[in-house]
């Protein structure tokens, strides 16, 4: 097998890992009126914006499928919501100017907002999921807002981090 | 006709077309997968089973390193010695409580949270290794912490009752007065309770043991911090009630087999 392909592939799943469980166990110290930011979902858009929606397809699904195992939630739920924002992420990369803080932080809003009702339906076919009111007022505008915030300091790190190569044709 | 030669055929798909078709194919192809793991009623699948072992493994190992005393956050002696105390005095609280306890007992550390803001649960470090079932009750020497409600071998999750799907049956201790609590982001809520309750701030709730025994009766839940003032369409009382718990703090706590 080609150890240059390998070599990231094992990477990314450390990276996946290392924010997973850091978002489980120490991040809840950094939680505002009991709600984080969603770590994984910054590195699945940034993934999906540098490297194209293949990338940011395979990259929700890996997330995701992490997340349900961490949560109580059916397995898949997670899965299925980011393997949609990574890809549309990838979607939309070349119709948009993402290298400012302010861009940044607006498009992770609006995944998050687009994730969070995604996530809202799926949790209600398994009467999971609090009341719309609820979910929006305690659940997914604090945390959009959260998330959005940190998302300009990951992309930093993430770019430090050479984690983006060049994007994919088409 | 002569000098005419005819042109290539033209290939089906452009390589614009072919990566597209090929990006489509590959997103349809995760969803369907996520929908088989969605729409699959197998609990605790062996796929499940493996990646909870694989991403749980690091996360025991961090939670001992940081929370033990001798854990990669507290070098100094001094606080080294201060961990160490404190712990101490955490461990022989819980002892305390087990010897008080009529139920058998399984001390648990927690190992996790919720990584997604949906759920209010917590990971214990003991599984279905060590008897661990579904609906155990989880306690502290202060009081209720939840139920649990996900178990894997060496593991489990523990539905706290500031979660929204948690309710359990109360009793105010000081009038009798029976309500249900349900779990509201970090407080709680106490529900049915008529207008002309005889209910006050700082009255102490307890378990009522009404829910086919889940809860045993008599755990202390929290104290109200808050009666609503009624609107005039309003049939009950709108009380918001502070855990006894610290739950955003909880390092060791006993789960109670119940069943």
């Amino acid at each position: 097998m080609n150890k240059k392909r390998v070599a990231p592939l094992i990477l990314l799943f450390f990276l996946f890992l290392f924010l997973l469980i850091f978002q489980a166990t120490s991040l809840n110290r950094l939680s505002i009126l009991g709600v984080k930011p969603d770590l994984l979902l910054i590195l699945v858009i940034f993934f999906g914006l540098y490297k194209g929606p293949l990338s940011g397809a395979w990259c929700g699904f890996l997330a995701g499928i992490l997340l349900d195992t961490f949560s109580p939630v059916p397995l898949g739920t997670n899965a299925l919501s980011k393997t949609i924002l990574g890809f549309l992420a990838g979607v939309v990369a070349p119709l948009l100017y993402f290298e400012t803080p302010l861009t940044q932080g607006f498009l992770l809003f609006i995944g998050m907002l687009l994730e969070g009702m995604i996530l809202f339906i799926l949790l209600s076919s398994f009467h999971l999921a609090p009341p719309l009111s609820y979910s929006l007022r305690y659940i997914i505008l604090p945390a959009s807002l959260y998330t959005a915030l940190l998302t300009p300091l990951l992309f930093y790190t993430f770019k430090k981090l050479n984690l983006v190569p060049p994007r994919e044709m088409g | 006709m002569r000098g005419f030669t005819p042109l290539p055929p033209l290939p089906l798909l452009t390589p614009i077309q072919s990566m597209m078709k090929k990006k489509v194919f590959v997103l349809v192809l995760l969803i369907l997968i996520s929908l088989f793991f969605l729409f699959s009623k197998r609990k605790g699948s062996k796929l499940e089973e493996g990646l909870t072992a694989v991403i749980y493994l690091p996360a025991r190992v961090l939670a001992k390193t940081t929370s033990h005393p001798r854990g990669i956050l507290s070098q100094r002696k001094e606080r080294f010695l201060l961990e160490l105390e404190r712990e101490n005095e955490r461990l022989k609280r819980l002892l305390k409580l087990k010897e008080r306890l009529t139920h058998q007992s399984i001390t648990a550390l927690v190992i996790g949270r919720e990584p997604t803001n949906w759920f209010n649960t917590i990971l214990l470090n003991k599984g279905r290794g060590v008897g661990v079932e579904e609906n155990f009750i989880v306690i502290t020497p202060e009081g209720l912490v939840g139920r649990v409600n996900k178990v894997h071998r060496n593991s489990s999750q523990v539905l706290l009752i500031t979660d929204q799907e948690s309710e359990v049956g109360v009793l105010i201790e000081r009038s009798r007065v029976q309500g249900v609590i349900q779990g509201r982001k970090r407080d709680l809520i106490l529900k049915y309770l008529s207008l002309e309750a005889d209910v006050r701030e700082g009255d102490l709730l307890i378990t009522s043991g009404l829910e086919g025994g889940l809860f045993p009766k008599g755990l202390v839940i929290g104290k109200i911090r808050k009666i609503e003032p009624p609107h005039p369409q309003d049939l009950f009382l709108e009380i918001i009630v502070t855990p006894e718990v610290n739950l955003s703090r909880l390092e060791e706590v006993l789960i109670l087999k119940t069943q």
